[in-house]
């Protein structure tokens, strides 16, 4: 039983093949497009690791069918017969709480998502149509990053908007990244050998694209940074998270803007991008300040760290003690100086690192970095949500044979 | 002491520090104002000056109307109407002694990580920043809460704020570019997604969406009153967002020592007292050693106690 997972990015495409006749679920291939449909001087690219080999190609992707594509053809050229498929699908909307197979029955209620995340949800349907033209008999399943906080309470939800106005629209907070806050949740309470649902936690996946944080009280989401949109919240790579909505108005009034050019500009032209003026990767926000006492990068890191820090602090308020700080994704598992600089000065609600141990913590894989005495055990570790979605893919079969 | 406080599409005026408010126009105003006696000071409180103003509070004869209406770009929707009001009584009163103090001053010595929106460096202007508001009620909550150390602020109000301060000096404010961000006010939205204000804007256009996020929002559209008490959602929302406020400020002022509650609303500051209490007690709580102060007074008494001071020192 082999289940390929497709995990789509607004200009990536990450995929693995796993063996779920195994019960540790074993990679068989995995790999990713990168830079699909941008346009610029550096090319477009995928790679593949299959066993112990490394595969890259350099050729233009145009868009996530072309990606989805090329991994399809070299599955056939590996010979690896694909028995079912999962997808992430970044928004479900109200509709979606749990992973679910692609019907024709749910499909109508599928499509009617896509305009809720325009970034992600229509290339991850583009995905879902060519699977389906190149493997037939390949049955699909979605698995939802909104999911997880299906838990929130109304009062972390509800925006304080007039009801006709939620009620046509729908408009509420849900929330995203649920398949990484999943995944790393249950490898803490694993590493602390407690059970998940007594555990109060702060989960921030700081990611190159978006960055969020999540509240979690006994296991489930209370509050999360990112809203009906993932605008909303940290301040992110190219977004400016949270804005007042009377700033927002004043310039698409201001520059005769149009919603769209004001969209790409708070999405694509903001956050450590917009305030640096040279670059998105905080990487080279971090090289600028040490090696240019550069102004401007000096400015983005330290608004970056100030709405985390902030977020962080009031999230620990709210759950009033926390068992666990997590720091995920490829900036919260690889950096360890955002991860030093959020956490400094904020002993006085329990959370202290250990400085020799957040340096010397490897990004790929599971690292404890709390003082001791710290009341708050501080980890760091890689996402997987290629995995929580194999898993959902096995549970889902699972079901059937039940 | 008369003090004028513009608003959007009013002013709230006190003629004696005690009284109930008025809510008049600003014609209206000099009218009111021809009646009180000519020895009375007059103080307006302009919303933002941003970098124009160098002091809290300064004589408009100094300080000219001219000189003040430079800072309209800064928030055209509320500084317009205070100008408005400074013309009016410029002309009427002219041998008067007319000081105008500064709502957002406290805010200027922020760090410039605390006062800018992470938006490309052509929208860096001073007008897309974080004014702050507020500022001179969280001046005099300040003076009465002397000391070194962490203090939290809280002014419940219509808008609520939250200020954090560490040995006197402001580390952080819950409030932003215009007094709707932050949190939830009884009619205007606070913070919420920006992509909601750009839907909303294509929806019904801009003018329809910033009266709709200005006027017809807030916790108004969820409970028929706060009530902390019983639990409404919209008191739960409020509590939520006050927690989340007080952690956000104790990160930039080095911890939870001291938080002070205040307003005109007594049985309202008791009731988010009881209940942040009750959220911040408790062994395993960080906050458990936090300490609870409150006053409750009428604004025009709070103002006139603040500007009274400034006067004095000016």
């Amino acid at each position: 039983m082999k289940i390929l997972v497709f995990n789509c990015g607004s200009s990536s495409l990450n995929y693995k093949v796993y063996d779920a006749s195994q019960d540790e679920m074993p990679v068989l291939m995995s790999g990713k497009a990168h830079r699909v449909g941008v346009t610029s001087s550096e090319a477009a690219f995928i790679e593949h690791n299959i066993g112990t080999s490394y595969q890259k190609d350099i050729q233009p992707i145009p868009d996530h069918p072309h990606a989805a594509r090329l991994v399809l053809k070299t599955l056939q050229e590996q010979g690896i017969e694909i028995d079912i498929i999962g997808h992430r699908f970044v928004h479900g909307g109200d509709t979606f709480q749990a992973s679910t197979w692609l019907t024709p029955e749910i499909e109508p209620k599928i499509r009617a998502c896509l305009p809720l995340a325009s970034l992600h949800n229509p290339n991850s349907w583009s995905v879902i149509e060519t699977c389906r033209e190149y493997l037939p008999r390949s049955q699909q399943y979605l698995t939802f990053d909104t999911a997880y906080h299906a838990s929130l309470p109304p009062a972390a939800y509800i925006y304080p908007l007039p009801a006709q106005i939620i009620e046509e629209n729908g408009y509420r907070k849900y929330g995203f990244h649920g398949l990484s806050y999943q995944y790393v949740t249950h490898q803490v309470a694993q590493a602390l050998n407690r059970d998940l649902r007594e555990l109060n936690m702060i989960a921030c996946h700081l990611g190159t694209g978006g960055s969020s944080a999540t509240a979690i009280r006994n296991g489930k989401s209370v509050d999360t940074s990112m809203g009906y949109t993932p605008l909303a919240g940290l301040m992110m790579s190219t977004r400016t998270g949270d804005l007042d909505v009377l700033l927002v108005l004043r310039l698409l009034a201001d520059h005769s803007l149009t919603p769209f050019e004001l969209d790409t500009l708070l999405n694509k032209k903001s956050g450590l991008l917009g305030v640096s003026g040279f670059s998105s990767d905080i990487r080279d926000i971090q090289k600028y300040i040490h090696e240019k006492a550069h102004a401007q990068a000096t400015l983005a890191y330290a608004m970056y760290i100030r709405r985390l820090k902030e977020t962080i602090a009031g999230y620990a308020v709210l759950l009033g003690h926390v068992d666990a700080l997590i720091f995920t994704d490829d900036i919260g598992a690889q950096n360890n100086t955002v991860r030093q600089d959020a956490c400094l000065g904020l002993d006085w609600c329990g959370i202290q690192l250990d400085i020799s141990k957040n340096e010397h913590a490897a990004g790929d894989r599971m690292n404890r970095i709390d003082a001791p005495g710290s009341r708050t055990a501080i980890f760091c570790l890689p996402t997987d949500e290629e995995g929580v979605i194999a898993r959902e893919g096995k549970h889902l079969l699972e079901g059937i044979k039940a | 002491m008369i003090i004028l406080h513009p608003d959007k599409d009013s002013v709230v005026l006190w003629l004696h520090e005690l009284a109930e408010p008025l809510r008049e126009s600003p014609e209206r105003c000099v009218q009111i104002i021809r009646q009180a006696s000519a020895e009375v000071p007059i103080i307006q409180i302009h919303p933002v000056g941003g970098n124009f103003t160098d002091h809290v509070c300064v004589s408009l004869e100094s300080f000219t109307p001219e000189r003040l209406r430079l800072t309209i770009p800064l928030l055209p929707e509320w500084n317009e109407i205070s100008c408005r009001v400074a013309d009016e009584i410029v002309s009427a009163f002219s041998t008067r002694n007319i000081l105008v103090a500064f709502d957002d001053f406290l805010f200027q010595k922020l760090p410039e990580s605390a006062r800018k929106y992470a938006l490309p460096s052509q929208f860096q202007e001073d007008k897309y920043m974080k004014h702050g508001f507020d500022g001179l009620a969280h001046k005099w909550a300040v003076m009465q809460n002397p000391g070194n150390g962490p203090l939290i602020t809280i002014h419940l109000a219509e808008q609520t704020t939250v200020c954090g301060f560490m040995d006197g000096k402001i580390t952080a404010t819950s409030t932003g570019y215009s007094p709707v961000d932050g949190l939830l006010g009884e009619k205007t939205c606070g913070k919420i997604d920006p992509s909601l204000a750009m839907m909303l804007a294509d929806k019904i256009g801009v003018d329809a969406a910033q009266d709709l996020l200005v006027n017809n929002c807030g916790w108004q559209t969820l409970s028929p009153s706060l009530d902390i008490q019983h639990d409404t959602l919209a008191g739960q929302i409020i509590i939520n967002e006050l927690l989340k406020s007080i952690g956000a400020m104790a990160a930039h002022s080095g911890g939870l020592e001291r938080i002070f509650l205040f307003g005109e609303n007594e049985s309202s500051i008791e009731q988010i007292s009881v209940k942040l209490l009750h959220h911040l007690s408790g062994e395993e709580n960080y906050a458990s050693q936090v300490r609870f102060l409150s006053h409750a007074l009428p604004t025009g008494k709070m103002y006139a106690e603040l500007l009274g001071n400034l006067l004095n020192n000016e």
